[in-house]
């Protein structure tokens, strides 16, 4: 019983944080959008996979530290680390950047 | 494998809470507090995957804290993008 | 007539790079015959401004990568956008200027000024970045690791 409980709260909190990180994404792009900067448009893809990795493992009820999904994630962050790469790269001194 | 990526997610978690918090201090704009708060929360969570998986037993089941410092970090962000992102 | 009305790259450019409607009519200016060098005193003598004033702003479009040249006897600035985003931004902004220029000096002018001119006697060497209307470019200058961009914004401001 005390699992079950553990179950919907995982369940619950899972489809929250995926449904806002989806959203986050929406702000993102629209950020990328406004500004033309590509930081924004690497941010949005990384929040969506990170929905991705947080809607499958609620789908498969499976827990992360015992499923191969950290690949998911690693791509994730490694977008942000790119883009802040990226932002240093050429970009010293200007404002919006990228076409 | 999966301990390295959780170490280098938390790293890079950590980096961004700390540019973003740096730059809240020095311009006052609101939306990068939230922004750095949630992602020094996702740091805590990716560190907290990795206690899961490389230190702690099978008797320990961090997954809830781990679900709530994510969410609540995606709470703050998603506050800050609605109220304070111009 | 409100803010709104004005195209979102337009704003965002005028967010991330006009601090003063001097600035604008210098980079008007070189964007109306971009195939032109010119120098200081040409700006100068258009806009009707202080020679040492035009040369502060051509320097700062080129701090900001809009402009490219060189204050050395003979040579000029001319206009140097650095991607088509950025012109294509400027290419609209010029309209709203002529459309709407009520509008655009409005917002121009709605951005905060920088901290380092409202307390002079304050002593912080930190502090190197303006506070910016837009969150969102603070956002992504926070990424930026090497600071050395914001002294355009001094460079703006009349000196004398």
């Amino acid at each position: 019983m005390m699992f079950a409980m553990i179950q919907a709260t995982t369940n619950f909190m899972l489809g929250a944080i995926a449904v806002a990180s989806v959203v986050a994404g929406l702000f993102f792009l629209r950020f990328w959008r406004r500004t033309r900067d590509r930081l924004f448009l690497m941010f949005a893809a990384a929040f969506w996979l990170m929905a991705v990795n947080w809607a499958a493992l609620a789908f498969t009820q499976a827990d992360e530290i015992r499923t191969a999904f950290y690949v998911v994630r690693l791509v994730a962050f490694v977008l942000i680390l790119v883009a802040i790469i990226d932002k240093n790269r050429s970009r010293g001194g200007a404002g919006p950047s990228g076409p | 494998m999966a301990e390295a990526v959780y170490i280098l997610c938390a790293a890079t978690s950590l980096a961004c809470a700390v540019l973003l918090l740096r730059a809240f201090g020095r311009s006052r704009a609101r939306f990068l507090l939230w922004s750095g708060l949630c992602f020094a929360l996702l740091a805590v969570n990716n560190v907290l995957l990795y206690f899961d998986l490389a230190v702690f037993g099978d008797e320990v089941d961090l997954r809830v804290l781990r679900h709530a410092t994510a969410l609540a970090g995606l709470l703050l962000l998603l506050f800050g993008l609605i109220w304070d992102a111009e | 007539m409100s803010e709104g009305e004005l195209p979102e790259d337009v704003r965002g450019f005028i967010a991330g790079h006009l601090t003063s409607v001097v600035q604008l009519e210098t980079l008007l200016l070189l964007q109306s015959a971009p195939d032109r060098d010119w120098t200081a005193a040409d700006v100068a003598a258009a806009l009707r401004i202080d020679p040492a004033w035009a040369l502060s702003q051509l320097d700062g479009l080129c701090e900001q990568r809009l402009a490219a040249g060189t204050a050395e006897a003979g040579a000029g600035y001319r206009f140097a956008p650095h991607d088509m985003a950025t012109r294509a931004a400027i290419d609209a902004l010029s309209k709203a200027y002529l459309e709407r220029r009520v509008t655009v000096i409005t917002l121009i002018f709605s951005q905060p000024a920088e901290p380092a001119r409202q307390e002079p006697a304050r002593q912080e060497p930190a502090r190197t970045e303006p506070p910016r209307a837009d969150s969102v470019q603070a956002f992504a200058d926070a990424f930026r690791l090497r600071k050395d961009k914001d002294t355009e914004r001094d460079r703006d401001r009349p000196h004398g």
